[in-house]
């Protein structure tokens, strides 16, 4: 067990945990941001997408020890009254079914967002493509990125 | 037994608390064969109307994706007449003798359920229908619902459904409720806004792997490594 230090969502969490603890399980269990899914555990498929230092990272093959005084945003932290301009597109254009892989697309296109501003439909499908939705919402969640993207 | 009845409506109302309109509907055999009672339930409804306007509609079935937490409100709301915006989707506990069969599949809920809902929502309207004639003193023919409102055109008065809650809990419910007109339909057959959408972008909605509870234990499934391998023993320790 060692101590590692994160900031979630603008607030500082200090952990004493297995070094090789994934980001998050400590994320979901011992800081209850249950908001990001577990979906397959290694990184395959994307619902465990958080921000850490601002990029899109899978949490699940995150070690807690790499992102040791990291800054974290979850789905949680996007806003406090879904502003978020992807959390206004993706209410707009009801982009979920299931909703299970969202948080993961959102975070992951919220993080397209901060380095694209104006992503045409090539570049959302090369930075979408590694997050899976059994429901096959993929078209909404492209249309809603052009439109948070307009918002922006 | 008060189920021995093949349909029958309970309303109770707490005062100050709210209007609950439970539905029970003949759900026969699955309670025969649970030994339970001689007659049996469907999957029923609950309209929990609150002073503040506030109307809790339970869906005793589940949630896949299917959207079924807007779908089976939508029916309710629109023989009450709701305000959409005004209407909260609660989940039923798993509590089949109470709820009937909440298996959720083969593209049945809505189907199975669909006029027993409009029922449901129909008998809220009348009593609250019939609570406004009588606040106001006239036929309550003259009276009508809309937007989660009790409209009185003659004298240009209206209540709030909030308003109503009281004295409507008060009243018998109608023995068979007048359904809407379908071309009246304002909510079934629309494309409206899903009761789930805004915790889904935010975190807050909860799947089943984000239930605590006090002492939870977890257990996984632990596969033997050879594959038609079978268990020689099993010690369970702590």
């Amino acid at each position: 067990m060692s101590k590692f230090k994160i900031n979630v969502n603008g607030k500082s969490h200090k952990v004493n945990v297995d070094g090789d603890m994934p980001l998050l399980w400590v994320l979901r269990d011992e800081l209850g941001y249950t908001g990001t899914k577990y979906g397959c555990g290694r990184g395959l498929c994307g619902s465990c997408t958080v921000h850490l230092d601002g990029d899109a990272t899978r949490a699940c093959m995150t070690p807690i020890e790499n992102a040791d005084e990291g800054n974290i945003v979850t789905i949680e932290g996007l806003s406090n009254d879904n502003s978020h301009p992807i959390q206004k597109a993706w209410v707009k254009h009801e982009v979920s079914q299931c909703g299970y892989c969202q948080p993961g697309q959102m975070m992951t296109a919220a993080a397209l967002l901060d380095r694209n501003p104006s992503p045409d439909d090539e570049d959302i499908d090369n930075a979408m493509k590694m997050n899976l939705c059994r429901c096959g919402t993929y078209d909404r969640i492209r249309k809603s990125i052009h439109s948070a993207s307009k918002d922006k | 037994m008060a189920y021995n009845r093949r349909d029958f409506l309970k309303v109770t109302s707490s005062a100050g608390v709210g209007l609950i309109i439970g539905v029970v509907l003949p759900y026969k055999k699955r309670l025969i064969a649970a030994g339970i009672v001689e007659d049996s339930f469907e999957p029923n409804v609950w309209i929990k109307i609150q002073s503040n306007n506030i109307i809790n509609i339970v869906t005793a079935k589940s949630e896949m994706g299917q959207h079924i937490r807007t779908s089976i409100p939508m029916i309710v709301a629109e023989e009450l007449e709701a305000d959409w915006s005004h209407v909260n989707v609660v989940q039923a506990d798993s509590h089949p003798d109470k709820y009937g069969s909440q298996s959720t599949g083969g593209s049945g809920s809505i189907r199975r359920s669909y006029m027993r809902l409009r029922k449901a929502g129909a008998t809220a309207r009348e009593l609250l229908i019939k609570a406004a004639s009588i606040k106001w003193d006239v036929p309550a023919e003259e009276c009508k619902a809309h937007m989660s409102k009790v409209i009185h055109s003659k004298s240009k008065r209206s209540f709030k459904f909030g308003d109503l809650v009281s004295l409507a809990g008060t009243l018998n419910p109608p023995k068979e409720p007048n359904l809407k007109n379908e071309k009246d339909f304002k909510i079934i057959g629309n494309s409206m806004p899903g009761l789930d959408t805004h915790s889904r972008v935010n975190g807050s909605a909860k799947f089943g792997l984000d239930i605590r509870l006090p002492n939870m234990l977890y257990a996984t499934v632990l596969q033997c490594q050879t594959f038609g391998g079978s268990i020689k023993s099993f010690k369970a320790k702590k």
